[in-house]
Order: C-alpha cells, then sequence, then structure tokens
C-alpha cells in the first residue's frame, strides 16, 4: 500500500515535470522569435538604386591676400602716435602714424661734414699732372740718327772696298778653306791610322782589299802562333836528346862488355879451376853481363822513343817555317793593299789641300784689298744701334700704356666718388626734410594687417611700422586636389563655401589649376580660388566645394555602405532565407568598386546590383554570414 | 587435476560471470544516451573539431575540423550550455520541429488507443468467421514491415488528397494493428463473468466498456500508450515520403539527417528531444511491465 503511494508520488512528480517541460518549450516557441531577434545585431538598410552622382571636389585653405604692402619708418624717430589699428580699414591719404626727430639727433650735421670731406677728396683727386715723353721723343730721335749714320759709314765702307770678289765670293771662299782644311786633316788622320796598320775609324771606301788582306795576314798570324806553341810544346816534352842518349848507351855498352869480358875470364877460370868459388864468381859474372845486357836494350829502346819526337819535332819546325812564309806573304800583300789606301788617301788629300789653297787665294786676295775687318766693325756698329732704337721706342710704348691705366683707373674712383657725393647730397636733403615732425600716410587703400609699434617706441631707419593689406588687390585661397579631381573641374567655376556665415557675400571662383611644383614627384595639382567678399580675412581658413558635372549610374548606395578591408571595398547585402517562422535575413559581402561619389551617395559596381538591399548601419560590428535583424520602421 | 569447488562457490562463479556479461551489455547499451547527453555540453567548436570529419560532405568547401577520424569524446573540454542556449533561445526552428513532433505524435497515440481498445473490445467479446478473418488479416498486415504498407499508404493517401499534410501521417498512425493486436490478448483474459455480472446487474455494451474493460485495462493501455509514443516519437520514413513542406518535419528528422545539418547543435537538440519519451516512460515504467507482462500471460 505504501509502495503503492509511493509510486503515485512519484508519477505526480514526473507528470509535472512533463507538464512543466511542455509549458517550458511553449512558451519558448512562442517567444523564440522576440528572443532571437533582441540577439541579433539591428541594422538599417535601403535598396541599391538608380541615381545621379554629382561630384564635388572639396578643400580648404588658408585665405591669404594678393597684395600687401609695409609702412617703412624713414630716419630714427620716437612714434608720437599710432592712428589706427589692426583690422581697421584705410584709405589713401589717411594718416597712419605721427613720428617726431629723437632729441640731440645730430645725424644733419654728421653728414653734412661728411659731404664736405667727400667734395674736398674729389677736387684734389682732379688736379693731377698729364704725362709728357718728351725726353723720351728726343732719345728716339738720337738714337736713329746714330743709326743712320752707322748705316751711312757701312756703306762707305763697302763702296771703297770695290773690288772682284765679291761679297759672297769671300764668305763662300772662307768656308771652303776651312772645309778643306777640315778634310786635309781627317784624310791625314786616315793616312796616319792605315800607315800604322790601324782600320778602325777609317771609312770603307778606303779599305778596298786591305780588310782581306789584313784578315789573311791575322789568319797565317795565328797558324804561326800555333805552330810555334806547337813546337815549343813538342820541345819541351822532350827532356834528352838523342846525342845524349847516344852516349849513355855507348857507357852501358861498355858496362855490358866489361860484364861480359869479366864473365868469360871468370868462366875460364871456373873452367880452369873449377871451384866453387870459381863457380860462384863465374855466375856473379853473368848475372852482372846480364843485367848490363838488359839495361843496353832499355837505354836503346829509349833511344828508339826519342828519335821518334825529334822527327815530330823537325816536322813542327817545317810547319813553323811554313807558317812564317806564308805570314810573310800576307805581309806583303796587307803592306800593297795599305800603300793602295794609302795612295787613295793621298790623291784626295792633295784634292782637298788644292782646293784649299785656292780659297785661300781668293781669301787672301781679298784681304789684300783690305777693308773687311772695317765693315764687319761697321756692320756690328749698326746692329748695336738698331737694338738701341728699339729698345728706346719699347720703353715709350710701356710707359704710354701703363700711364692709360692709371688715367683710366682715375675717372673711375672720380666717378665712384662724383657719385658717392650725389648721393650724400640727396641723403641729406632728405633728412633736412624729415627732420622735425613727419606725418605717415596711407599710399593705398586696404586693411591694417598689423601695427607694429605703439606711441613713444622709438624707431630705426627703415623699421616696418605697419603692414597693410591691399583690397583692391583681392584674396586667394589654394589647395591641392587628386589629379584626377583636378581633371573634372574647370576654370572659372564659382565654388561653394561650405563653412561660410550665411547671407555672406562671399565668392570664391576657380583661377587656375597647375602642377604642385614644392613636391615635383606629386601627381597631385594646387587649385587656386580667388575670392571676393566683404567679410574676409586674411588668414582665415575657408572650405570650398566645386560641383563638377553630374552623370548617372546604375546602382547608386549610401557611401556610409562601403566599407574597405584589405580585400578592398565592399558592402554588406541583405540576403533572405525562409523558414518556417518567416524569413531570416543573413548578411552577405559583395565586393564592389567605387565609380564616383558625391556627399550622400556612392555609384558602385561589382557584385551588387540595383536591387539588392544593402545595410547602411549597424548597432555592432557584423561579419559576412552573420544572421542580422532589420530595424523597425525600415 | 580436476577441481573439487562447493555447489555454493559456483554459484557464486556463476554470478559473477552473468554480472560481468550484464555489465558489458548494459554499458553498450548505455553508451550512446551518455555520449549523447555528455556531448551536449561541447561547444560547437569542440564537436565540429571531434566530428568534423562526419560532415565532411556537407562542408566540402569550407573544410572546419581539425581531426580526420572521429573521436568519441565523454568529457568536454569546457562545459558549455552553448549548445542548449543556442537551441532553446536562438533556433525557433528547432523548438518548431519539435511540437511539429508533438503534432503529429499526440493525436496518432490518442486516437490510436482509442480506436485500438474499442475494436480489440469487439475482437474479445464476439467470435465468428468473420471476427477470426479479420483478426488474422490484423496479425499479418502488424507482422509486416512498415516499409512494405508504406506505398500503399502513399498511393491512398494520395487518392485521398492528403498527401503532404499531416494527415497522411496521421490516419495510418490512428489505424495501427499492433495495439489492436496486444489489447485484443489483454481484453481476452478478463474473465467473461465479470461481463455476465454487469449484464445482470442491467448494464449495457458501452457501459460494459468504459466500466467494466476499461478500467481493467488501464495499465495495457498505459503501456500500449507509451509503446506507440515512442514508436512514431523515433519516425523517419514517414514525414520523408508523406510530406512536401520541410517545415511539417518532426524533429526525429532532422536528428537523422544529423551528417548534413547542424551537428554541433545535435546532440543538444537530441537531449532535448529525449526528454518526454523518457519522463513518460519513467511515468508509465510500471504500467509498460504490468501491461506486456499481462497481455503475454494465460488467456483467461
Amino acid at each position: 500500500m505504501e509502495e503503492q503511494n509511493r509510486n503515485v508520488k512519484r508519477r505526480e512528480r514526473i507528470k509535472t515535470i512533463l507538464i512543466i517541460f511542455l509549458a517550458l518549450m511553449l512558451v519558448l516557441t512562442f517567444f523564440s522569435n522576440t528572443i532571437l531577434n533582441y540577439s541579433l545585431p539591428t541594422v538599417t538598410a535601403q535598396y541599391a538604386g538608380y541615381g545621379t552622382i554629382s561630384e564635388k571636389v572639396r578643400g580648404s585653405g588658408i585665405v591669404k591676400a594678393n597684395k600687401n604692402y609695409d609702412v617703412v619708418a624713414v630716419g630714427n624717430r620716437t612714434v608720437t602716435s599710432v592712428n589706427v589699428k589692426q583690422g581697421d580699414h584705410v584709405k589713401k591719404g589717411d594718416t597712419l602714424f605721427v613720428l617726431d626727430a629723437v632729441e640731440g639727433d645730430e645725424s644733419v650735421e654728421a653728414a653734412e661734414q661728411e659731404l664736405e670731406t667727400l667734395e674736398l677728396t674729389y677736387q684734389k683727386a682732379l688736379l693731377t699732372i698729364a704725362p709728357s715723353y718728351e725726353k723720351e721723343n728726343q732719345d728716339i730721335a738720337n738714337a736713329r740718327k746714330a743709326l743712320q749714320d752707322a748705316v751711312n759709314r757701312l756703306n762707305e765702307a763697302k763702296r771703297n772696298a770695290g773690288n772682284n770678289v765679291s761679297e759672297a765670293d769671300y764668305r763662300k771662299a772662307t768656308s771652303d778653306a776651312q772645309k778643306y782644311t777640315q778634310e786635309v786633316t781627317t784624310l791625314s788622320g786616315y793616312l796616319a791610322a792605315i800607315s800604322t796598320g790601324e782600320t778602325t775609324g777609317v771609312p770603307s771606301k778606303y779599305l778596298s782589299g786591305m780588310s782581306e788582306a789584313k784578315s789573311a795576314y791575322d789568319a797565317a798570324d795565328a797558324d804561326l802562333a800555333q805552330a810555334s806553341a806547337d813546337l815549343e810544346t813538342k820541345k819541351a816534352a822532350l827532356t834528352v836528346d838523342s846525342a845524349t842518349q847516344k852516349t849513355a848507351i855507348l857507357a852501358l855498352e861498355r858496362t855490358a862488355e866489361e860484364a861480359q869480358t869479366a864473365y868469360v875470364r871468370a868462366k875460364e877460370d871456373y873452367d880452369a879451376g873449377g871451384t866453387t868459388e870459381l863457380q860462384r864468381i863465374m855466375e856473379d859474372a853473368q848475372q852482372a853481363a846480364k843485367y848490363a845486357q838488359e839495361d843496353v836494350d832499355n837505354a836503346k829502346a829509349v833511344l828508339t822513343e826519342i828519335q821518334a819526337k825529334e822527327a815530330e819535332i823537325a816536322a813542327a819546325e817545317d810547319t813553323v817555317s811554313s807558317a812564317q812564309s806564308t805570314l810573310n806573304d800576307a805581309r806583303k800583300k796587307l803592306d800593297a793593299a795599305a800603300e793602295a789606301a794609302a795612295a787613295a788617301i793621298q790623291k784626295e788629300i792633295d784634292s782637298a789641300q788644292s782646293a784649299a789653297d785656292k780659297a785661300q787665294e781668293i781669301l787672301n786676295s781679298y784681304d789684300a784689298e783690305g777693308a773687311a775687318t772695317d765693315l764687319d766693325a761697321l756692320q756690328a756698329d749698326v746692329t748695336l744701334q738698331e737694338q738701341t732704337l728699339q729698345g728706346l721706342i719699347i720703353t715709350l710704348a710701356d710707359t704710354k700704356r701703363n700711364d692709360e691705366l692709371t688715367e683710366q683707373q682715375n675717372a673711375i674712383d672720380l666717378k665712384s666718388q662724383q657719385q658717392t657725393i650725389e648721393n650724400k647730397k640727396k641723403e641729406l636733403e632728405e633728412m633736412k626734410k624729415n627732420s622735425g615732425t613727419m606725418t605717415i600716410k596711407c599710399e593705398n587703400k586696404g586693411i591694417v594687417s598689423s601695427v607694429n609699434f605703439s606711441a613713444g617706441d622709438p624707431v630705426m631707419d627703415g623699421a616696418v611700422l605697419a603692414g597693410i593689406t591691399l583690397t583692391d588687390a583681392g584674396y586667394t585661397v589654394e589647395f591641392s586636389v587628386s589629379a584626377e579631381q583636378a581633371r573634372k573641374v574647370s576654370v572659372g567655376t564659382v565654388a561653394d563655401i561650405t563653412n561660410g556665415y550665411y547671407n555672406s557675400d562671399t565668392k570664391a571662383t576657380l583661377v587656375s589649376s597647375k602642377a604642385n611644383i614644392e613636391q615635383p614627384n606629386s601627381t597631385d595639382r594646387i587649385l587656386t580660388f580667388d575670392i571676393t567678399g566683404s567679410d574676409i580675412t586674411v588668414g582665415q581658413m575657408l572650405g570650398l566645394s566645386i560641383s563638377c558635372s553630374s552623370q548617372s549610374y546604375d546602382c547608386v548606395v549610401p557611401s556610409s555602405a562601403i566599407m574597405e578591408d584589405n580585400d578592398g571595398k565592399f558592402v554588406l547585402v541583405m540576403r533572405s532565407k525562409s523558414t518556417p517562422l518567416g524569413n531570416r535575413y543573413y548578411c552577405s559581402r559583395a565586393n564592389v568598386t567605387v565609380l564616383a561619389s558625391d556627399e550622400m551617395s556612392s555609384a558602385v559596381q561589382g557584385d551588387v546590383s540595383y536591387s539588392d538591399f544593402v545595410i547602411t548601419a549597424s548597432e555592432k560590428p557584423l561579419t559576412p554570414g552573420m544572421q542580422v535583424r532589420q530595424e523597425e520602421g525600415t | 587435476m580436476k577441481l573439487h569447488l562447493g555447489r555454493r562457490t559456483r554459484r557464486n562463479i556463476h554470478t559473477a560471470v552473468l554480472f560481468v556479461f550484464a555489465f558489458i551489455a548494459a554499458l553498450l547499451f548505455i553508451m550512446p544516451t551518455v555520449l549523447t547527453i555528455s556531448n551536449s555540453f561541447m561547444t560547437e567548436t569542440e564537436i565540429n573539431a571531434n566530428y568534423g570529419a562526419m560532415i565532411e560532405s556537407a562542408s566540402a568547401d569550407k573544410k572546419n575540423y581539425i581531426s580526420e577520424d572521429l573521436n568519441l569524446k565523454f568529457i568536454p573540454d569546457k562545459v558549455s550550455f552553448e549548445q542548449f542556449s543556442t537551441v532553446l533561445f536562438k533556433s525557433p526552428d528547432y523548438l518548431l520541429k519539435f511540437w511539429n513532433s508533438v503534432i503529429l505524435v499526440v493525436p496518432i497515440t490518442v486516437f490510436q488507443l482509442l480506436l485500438a481498445a474499442v475494436t480489440a473490445y469487439g475482437f474479445s467479446r464476439y467470435r465468428g468467421k468473420v471476427r477470426e478473418i479479420i483478426f488474422f488479416a490484423y496479425i499479418i498486415l502488424m507482422l509486416m514491415p512498415y516499409q512494405v504498407t508504406l506505398v500503399p499508404n502513399y498511393m491512398v493517401s494520395k487518392w485521398l488528397g492528403i498527401l503532404g499534410t499531416r494527415w497522411a501521417i496521421i490516419l495510418p498512425g490512428i489505424f495501427s494493428p499492433f495495439s489492436v493486436y496486444l489489447l485484443t490478448k489483454v481484453m481476452r483474459r478478463i474473465p467473461k463473468a465479470y461481463y455476465e455480472a454487469a449484464r445482470l446487474d442491467g448494464a449495457g455494451e458501452v457501459q460494459i466498456f468504459f466500466q467494466i474493460c476499461m478500467p481493467l485495462c488501464r495499465s495495457s493501455m498505459l503501456s500500449v500508450g507509451l509503446l506507440v509514443f515512442i514508436d512514431y516519437w523515433n519516425m523517419v520514413e514517414q514525414p520523408l515520403i508523406l510530406l512536401d513542406d520541410e517545415t511539417q518535419y518532426p524533429l526525429s528528422v532532422f536528428l537523422s539527417q544529423i551528417n548534413t545539418g547542424d551537428v554541433g547543435l545535435a546532440f543538444a537538440v537530441a537531449v532535448v528531444y529525449m526528454i518526454p519519451a523518457l519522463l513518460l516512460f519513467l511515468y508509465g515504467e510500471e504500467y509498460l511491465v504490468e501491461g506486456i507482462t499481462y497481455s503475454g500471460g494465460v488467456k483467461g
């Protein structure tokens, strides 16, 4: 019973759990879309469609004045009053500043004194003496006269010399005499050389035949020397002559004979006596005789050799005598050749000597007429006078050139001094005029852009008191744009002012499009605008926008929809997917290329078509494929 | 040497061996369920990493798994409720499919039980040649695999003009012979004396059916209902063939197509899908045992 109750309770619990589970599932199902939608990023999207893009080129630049001018102080003064402030509009003739002279300013007096000094220096410089060349001219005239005299004297001497020998002949004879004398000396030298047998230095034309004779002689001489040396050697080798050897042999033969005799006698004695002693004596004698005979034989053999050598020596002596005779023959031939050469040379010497004699004769005859020595002296005198005259002329020309240069330099100096004096005079005049109170007036209509001094400030000469922007000259704004943008705008287009005041009369007109010279490598171009209007201030930043021509495109999306990453530009497109609970929306990536764009929209080309629903904004970052929820009311 | 073991010892060994076999068998059967539950706590990334190769065909162009082999992992790297959160809060589709299952299974179970009870009552109460023939036909029909009857079902559905609607599944489901057979067997066990006593007391057939027969068959009805529910809760072929609109598919179809779909969510979906059947089983566990035992008992 208790177990049954427990089972019932258990079943009840399980039933409750089952009901709760189903209820929970029901509730979850009911709210599933709601929960899902809240967890999805909300996006706004709109259809890409046909559209017109009016592209605009935008930029901003600082307003610059076309023309400025600086108000400059004259003289050292003190600012008494400043009548304008920065930003004031001024016109021509308006008083800008009142300046007063600095007390105790001695500058005028100092300038006067300086001018006086300068004038004095100039006057002094004018007082110069003109150069004179009388003395030099006189010297030249004297020199000319002296030269003329010398020439006259020479001519006179030449006339006085009047003989058959002309001067040219004389000169030729002089050189001939020298030449032939020289030739004779040379040839005599050759002759002397040949007579000593020496041919070195002698021209070969004199040595025909002699060279061969000389070489034959030399060869014979050499043969003789060789034969003599051979003979001497052989003689030296023969220490004992045959006569001495024969005498020695004779002596040995006698000894042998004596020994033989002694032996014969001993034999006889032994034969007679027959004693042992006798026998011994006999045997000794026999031995001695035998030895003596051997000695004789040896000596004879030596004699034979000696005789052979002696025969050789005799032959060598014959050779020597033969060589001697050959040498003698060669000598004779050489002598004959030398004689022939000497004869030839002698012949030439004779010829040259006769020519020299002939020339000498001419010279002698000339000398005999006299005056040649005087002529030379006179000629030398003429040359000297000529040189003197030339020297004087050159010196005079140099002096004149130097004087002219100095004169030109002086003229330049004087001109400079004169100019300085003129300037100083003007300065002095100006200073005199500006002494005292001075009023500085505006020279052109414009706006005061800066005031650099206030009342009481001392100003130096040339100090910039104020800057004035000339309003009539206009204003300019410049900015840089890409080359592509520059192509879309045309000169003369009026640009919109993007940061101007409402109702402002400021107008900007494009006046030029030029290359950016500060960055030669860049393709960017500088657009220059002419700015007109009443409330323009220099230095103000002006934003400009120029409309380019508009064009229609098939697919135009809001510019905010275009995103960019490493793969390029893209848009996220909403794609729907049908589910049992309605459409689900997913974002998918569509790569695009931007063709043109204006402030709001861009014309694109790529994976997106004009009917696609393009996501323009999302509350969370999106990644392609993510499920999204469209914002309510869009 | 022969071992002489005591009778008791032998029995213990026998028990131990049986236990080991039973344990292994139980482990094999429970393993898929445990795997499903534990994997439902993995993140989608981890699921893809371990089972990605299984869905390669579905993601051929976008390979997002690491392991080439299937990794049966029981312990998640990081316990996460991401799958459940996605299924329950961010995937209305799955919830809708769940309700599709409910919409199909509940009418089938309820009406089949009603119809089967009435039919079984008829079979048990009235005997005759016609009844025997019809009952035999029921048995034949029951013995046939479902796939055999699928073609006639399709043709009849088309003829009736209900093809592509839920009625094409519900109507054949209602007229299932299995529960009729089972309940007939149960009702035949009710002693005739009960009916006769009721009739003597002046009860009509309807009264007898509802007041005598049904209470006696309650546990069997519940067990049959549970079996029918679980059978149809797991159906796959019928919706695939008889329904055109995928939005009407029950969740079981999604689970059957797990390798082509959202494998990262499949485990959580499976767990969620398991809960109703599990709860119903726990609820009717005793009836189920009782009913099956009863129907298979001695004919009364």
